[in-house]
């Protein structure tokens, strides 16, 4: 009888391959794979994506929005330590009214965002699932992220920016049911140089923009 | 599959046929294939090495065996302008590599990527990772376990506390 050793090439495989092949994977396919073995969790914790949804039922119960809120602490703490600062894509999409009765959850999406721009983020989503509550204010960091190329907003608010813009990579801007002040907007859009594609969808507060 | 484009053992590279100019490629293995240039060259590795006239003599293709580099050269040849009349037939050919159906395919598409990793073509990577991918949807922990090999390197407590952390994406 023939015995062969069964060697494992999968986890031999470069890093940058393991990223490839997650790409092709769904984010919680992602998730699930970390349990593997050590490499497949350090390849995750190193994948420049960041995509969270939440998403299937009862999410409001408390130990979800508990298990939920560890998740997304554990996951930072992990890319914090990172020496290499780098993140293609993070999409946060929640019920952001978690976040009105729980100053620790706020503080942790808050950091999960200036890691984001910190690490050169280039695709940046935020989809509020909740639109009965109050309006969830996009942080003030987002408005000098020069890395991002890609924005896009659903059911957020956009507040009154306190230093000048410089979105300046900023080629799309993706706007759906979000509360923005007519001035507001274009003062957004004035610190947005390199703009080639805005789309405003069911947005409120914007009464009639001009574009220069 | 066969090693047809094997070159006579005299060739020493950079030697034309027609007006086309050959490049000599050898596998980890010894094996010898002449490629025209103009489909090596979808290898940005090979490409970059043509760009700084560094492809005269014999490229030696590092961890590589000469029947990994064989589905290589198919690949590009299949991918060269013109060579397939549409992009459907394309896709038909590609389909071959795309599916990983056993072991014996699983352990086929590492060579390739490994290949196609050191000889950085976009093309086949893609196709390749993709074909992992597939492999990995819809199974399990366990079952990805046996299908790769993996042994876990985690302890029993180790894995059930990182279970617990990513609870929500093993609920349905």
């Amino acid at each position: 009888m023939e015995i062969t050793k069964a060697i494992d090439r999968i986890s031999e495989l470069p890093e940058s391959i393991l990223h490839h092949v997650m790409s092709f994977l769904t984010y919680k396919q992602v998730v699930q794979a970390t349990v593997l073995s050590k490499t497949w969790l350090k390849a995750w914790i190193t994948y420049p994506v960041f995509e969270f949804e939440f998403e299937g039922m009862f999410y409001w119960l408390f130990d979800r929005r508990q298990n939920q809120k560890e998740f997304l602490e554990t996951t930072l703490r992990h890319r914090e330590k990172l020496k290499d600062k780098y993140m293609n894509k993070f999409t946060l999409a929640m019920e952001f009214y978690h976040l009105f009765d729980d100053p620790e959850f706020a503080t942790i999406v808050e950091r999960w965002i200036y890691h984001a721009v910190e690490c050169n983020v280039r695709e940046l989503k935020l989809e509020n699932e909740d639109s009965d509550m109050s309006w969830y204010f996009l942080p003030q960091i987002i408005y000098s992220a020069k890395s991002i190329y890609m924005l896009e907003l659903i059911n957020c608010a956009l507040g009154h920016p306190k230093c000048k813009v410089k979105l300046d990579s900023l080629r799309k801007l993706y706007l759906s049911h979000v509360y923005a002040d007519n001035e507001v907007l274009q003062y957004v859009i004035a610190g947005c140089p390199m703009i080639e594609d805005l789309s405003i969808y069911e947005c409120r507060g914007i009464k009639n923009l001009e574009l220069v | 599959m066969s090693t047809a484009a094997t070159a006579d053992a005299s060739s020493s590279g950079d030697t034309t046929e027609g007006s086309v100019r050959l490049l000599t490629l050898q596998s980890e293995d010894g094996e010898v294939f002449e490629v025209k240039e103009t489909i090596a060259t979808q290898s940005v590795t090979i490409k970059g090495m043509v760009d700084d006239d560094c492809a005269t003599s014999t490229i030696p293709v590092c961890n590589v065996t000469g029947r990994t580099l064989a589905m290589v050269i198919e690949w590009w040849n299949k991918h060269e302008i013109g060579a397939v009349s549409n992009e459907k037939e394309l896709k038909e050919w590609e389909s071959q590599f795309d599916t990983i159906d056993d072991k014996s395919d699983r352990d086929d598409v590492y060579d390739l990527l490994m290949a196609a990793n050191y000889l950085n073509i976009p093309t086949l990577l893609d196709c390749c990772t993709s074909a992992v991918a597939e492999a990995i949807k819809g199974k399990s922990t366990d079952e990805m376990r046996e299908f790769f090999d993996i042994k876990s390197d985690f302890d029993e407590k180790e894995e059930d506390a990182l279970r617990k952390e990513n609870q929500w994406a093993f609920e349905n």
